[in-house]
């Protein structure tokens, strides 16, 4: 038996948590909010925001699902994801400096008392407009005098901020945690999957990224001390409805430390490490928000890759709890014609005489097995816990249930069609041995009763 | 295409985007400190790489010691 990629790849992704009238609830509440916000005029961060906010719950919940059945591959999952979303935000901030008029203010000015009332002062803002403490999705270009830089008609050069999606997220401490995440999920999925090879190189570009960032953070965090001369960009904030725009008012002499001057460069970056000590290749080395997209496209495009890789090895955990005899290789072709059910406390599953149609694995709670007497008493049989199963043939074929399956708590079950158990167990003989040892473990004693 | 031209033509597609971007910003200037403030921040960073690599070597060695026994195995 075997499954194509694809149908092992679509199983793996699918909602299996969630039920589909949950997921499409949540698709039409994102899609509102979004809908909303745009129509309230908000910057593009506050719609991505509400457009993300209801798909929170259910990622939630059916990540946590996905890993209590498919373990490493789910936290696989997990993180490609997240690492996934931080790339994008590196290739929109480049994006935004390479094709717009974008400026590398981050995280971007917000329209707090202060710069309100500088731009008050400058004559740009009217006295009567209290600020409304959002970030600047607009940003007029600074010259090297701080000053706005005017276009040829001689209006000011407006953009974008180039601080991603999420600028106000543009942290140095959000940069070390994500990364250090990163590196070390990547480092125990290293244990997990040895055999890959994208997922060392991978390792090996995390690692020096991290120092990278560890450097960096230091001088952040640990050198605060402020003696070099430098200079502070002034920012004034003009808000139109929900939207704020940035304007360059100038720079003041500042001392400052030295992750202003050059720490915060690390040390690949231009005016980083490298490059000082090589003034002769300091021109040739690319800027902080350039490197650091080579950087996370290179750990995190070959760990995607990976991980694609592996998903033609996934199998749910409680198929291998039932039958731990079948290969992995059965256990993967199997896993994609796994259905779920669920069923609450007290439900009945199945009924004593039932004709045994499919194949149940127990993957969450518990039930209990009971046969009801010829007096009307209801003997207890067996109780059934994550990775038991029932609705196995008895030892001559039998094709009946031979007692009421009862939820005693909340009940999750995979259930597998007969004619695809019949199928496995043709083709492993340690499965079938182990099936027919329980049957007739099992039935025995329903056989000298009727004998 | 095969994996060997495919990672040749991806490592010069990946140049060519380097050096394309380090011409575009060779004139950018960053930073006015020397050499030496650099220089007395290097034991902060050979400290931190030796942090790094004790934390990578708790998961590497493991790794490679899974990675024997799945090779012997499958050699048997």
């Amino acid at each position: 038996m075997t499954s194509s990629y694809a149908h092992i790849a679509a199983n793996f992704v699918a909602f299996k948590r969630i039920p589909l009238r949950v997921v499409l609830a949540t698709a039409f509440a994102s899609i509102v909010l979004a809908a909303g916000m745009w129509i309230q005029g908000q910057p593009l961060y506050v719609i991505a925001t509400f457009a993300l906010l209801p798909w929170v719950p259910v990622a939630l919940f059916e990540g946590l699902w996905k890993i209590d059945h498919y373990h490493w591959i789910a936290i696989f999952g997990v993180m490609t994801l997240l690492q996934l979303g931080h790339l994008t935000e590196h290739v929109v901030q480049v994006g935004v400096l390479s094709f717009t008029e974008g400026t590398l203010v981050c995280p971007p000015p917000v329209d707090t008392m202060s710069n309100a009332q500088r731009a008050i002062d400058a004559g740009l803002r009217s006295p009567n407009t209290a600020p409304i403490n959002m970030s600047a999705s607009v940003v007029v270009k600074p010259g090297p005098d701080g000053q706005a830089l005017l276009d040829a008609n001689g209006d000011p050069i407006t953009g974008p901020h180039a601080c991603g999606i999420f600028g106000q997220l543009d942290l140095e401490i959000v940069h070390l945690v994500w990364e250090m995440a990163g590196w070390l999920c990547i480092l125990a999925l290293v244990v997990q999957y040895p055999r890959n090879r994208l997922l060392w190189f991978s390792l090996a570009l995390a690692t020096f990224h991290t120092v990278e960032h560890l450097l960096i953070s230091y001088t952040f965090f640990f050198d605060p001390i402020q003696v070099y001369e430098g200079t502070r960009q002034l920012w004034g904030t003009l808000a139109e409805g929900n939207i704020v725009t940035a304007y360059p008012l100038g720079q003041e002499p500042a001392i400052v430390n030295f992750y202003a001057v050059a720490g915060k460069n690390g040390i690949l970056a231009k005016g980083g490490l490298i490059g000082m000590l090589f003034p002769a290749v300091n021109q040739y080395l690319p800027t902080r928000p350039y490197l650091h997209l080579y950087y996370n496209s290179l750990v995190i495009v070959p760990a995607t890759i990976a991980f694609v890789l592996e998903i033609r090895r996934t199998y749910d955990r409680y198929l291998r709890k039932a039958l731990p005899a079948l290969t992995t290789q059965e256990m993967v072709a199997v896993t994609p014609r796994l259905k779920t059910l669920r069923y609450k406390s007290g439900d009945i599953i199945v009924t004593q005489g039932d004709p045994v149609e499919a194949f149940y694995i127990v993957s969450k709670g518990v039930a209990e097995v009971v046969q009801i007497q010829p007096d009307g008493w209801g003997k207890p049989l067996a109780t059934l816990c994550a990775g038991d199963y029932f609705g196995e043939a008895g030892p001559a074929g039998d094709a009946e249930f031979i007692g009421t399956v009862r939820a005693l708590t909340d009940v999750e079950l995979l259930q597998l069609d007969r004619q695809v158990l019949e199928q496995i167990l043709a083709e492993s003989s340690g499965s079938r041995l182990n099936i027919e040892q329980l049957a007739v473990k099992r039935y025995a004693p329903q056989a000298i009763q009727q004998a | 295409m095969n994996r060997k031209r495919y990672t040749v033509l991806l490592t010069i597609m990946l140049l060519l985007v380097f050096v394309g971007q380090a011409l575009a910003e060779r004139d950018t200037v960053v930073g006015k400190v020397s050499a030496q403030d650099w220089i007395d921040r290097l034991p902060v960073l050979i400290a931190t790489t030796i942090f790094v690599i004790v934390v990578d070597a708790v998961f590497v060695i493991p790794a490679i010691r899974k990675l024997r026994t799945l090779k012997r195995a499958q050699g048997r």
